[in-house]
């Protein structure tokens, strides 16, 4: 079994904090795209990782305004297990409220009614994953442009109210619809310092 | 080399008053800070308290300013201070396991010919939720220094809590 890139020889070393873990484009469309931890002490096991980030370039098959592009760790669906406050533009105003659901929202995603080939970009950092503390995440996204009535800049913040370690990641679309194919995704693990 | 190379990471097994991070690497683009932190207070506060950074040992809050925009609960927030470097919140322990989210960029922090700007972003899903977008700057007059020291503290003067950690990163060109 080949060593990961940050053990030499059998020597701990501190080379690139982010790894990328993994890369998903869709050659057709998906209703979910889901990460799981390999737990084999190899790149694309989570329990080495101080934080996680998830890169998004997204849209819909279903109308923009509720398209919503939606998170779900360790697959639980549990009622109200993911508040979170909302922060978002429209360019013109701006809008703050706080929802408690089973799944989190990361951010708006352009959708059928938005214009062709437009995606929207969403970035999302989950931080501590192995931590006791509650999981929380910080979402950055944008999405659609001036003529769709339902894009927006967004900024997100949520919580998983589980003091267990990230082990899945499920990528939804919040009214169950489709990613459109050419949709892209990408997690990568973050590394703490680690040799003195 | 690596492009994205952790610097130093700290966790705090104790209540701790600050971090500080001397003698800093100039040979990075740029850094970031990522963090999760918790104010060591045993009460709540209405409006969470403040993560603040200074830099250079320079502990004046006259010497930096800064804009943001937040929202909390359902109020949107928007403002610029002079005289401020506070840059994101977080509860107090009554709130764990919430702890406050945080990451911050310091760009072209080795530049002894710019002022040092940072941009943040953080969020809280404890008892006052807030999620906030923040930049500032280190001014101290007109000087220009390169960033060679960092001071983290929770700016309600009390400890951060047990639990946080805080991640430097440097980033290079290549």
């Amino acid at each position: 079994m080949a060593d990961p890139a940050y053990i030499v020889d059998g020597v701990l070393t501190d080379g690139e904090a982010w790894v990328g873990i993994a890369h998903e484009t869709l050659s057709l469309p998906a209703a979910t795209v889901t990460w799981i931890s390999t737990a084999d002490g190899q790149t694309g096991d989570f329990s080495q990782y101080m934080d996680l980030v998830i890169v998004s370039y997204v849209r819909g098959t279903t109308a923009s305004v509720n398209g919503n592009l939606t998170l779900r760790l360790n697959n639980d669906d549990t009622a109200n297990i993911y508040p979170k406050q909302v922060f978002r533009g429209d360019g013109s105003s701006v809008y703050a409220n706080v929802f408690t659901n089973d799944y989190a929202d990361l951010g708006e995603m352009p959708g059928s009614s938005a214009t062709a080939n437009v995606f929207g970009v969403n970035v999302c950092d989950l931080f501590d994953i192995n931590s006791g503390k509650y999981k929380s995440f910080l979402a950055q996204g944008g999405s659609g442009d001036h003529t769709d009535t339902n894009s927006y800049a967004t900024l997100y913040s949520g919580t998983w109210l589980s003091q267990a370690a990230i082990t899945e990641i499920d990528l939804t679309s919040r009214n169950l619809g489709n990613f459109v194919a050419g949709c892209k995704f990408s997690l990568y693990g973050i590394l703490p310092r680690m040799v003195a | 080399m690596a492009v994205i190379e952790a610097i130093e990471t700290d966790y705090l097994e104790a209540d701790t008053p600050y971090i500080q991070w001397t003698s800093l690497p100039q040979t990075y683009e740029h850094l970031q800070i990522r963090a999760t932190f918790q104010d060591g207070n045993a009460i709540n506060s209405a409006g969470n308290f403040a993560l603040a950074v200074y830099v250079n040992n320079d502990n004046n809050t006259p010497s930096y300013t800064k804009g943001w925009m937040r929202g909390s609960g359902t109020t949107e927030l928007g403002s610029a201070h002079a005289a401020s470097n506070e840059f994101g919140f977080f509860g107090a322990e009554p709130d764990i396991p919430f702890y406050g989210v945080f990451v911050i960029d310091i760009m072209d922090y080795a530049n002894p010919n710019k002022l040092t700007t940072f941009s943040a972003i953080n969020g809280y899903g404890g008892t006052v939720p807030m999620v906030a977008f923040t930049s500032g700057v280190f001014h101290n007059g007109a000087d220009k220094d390169a960033v060679d020291e960092m001071l983290l503290v929770s700016y309600a003067t009390s400890n951060f809590l047990r639990g946080g950690c805080v991640t430097l990163y440097g980033l290079n060109s290549s």
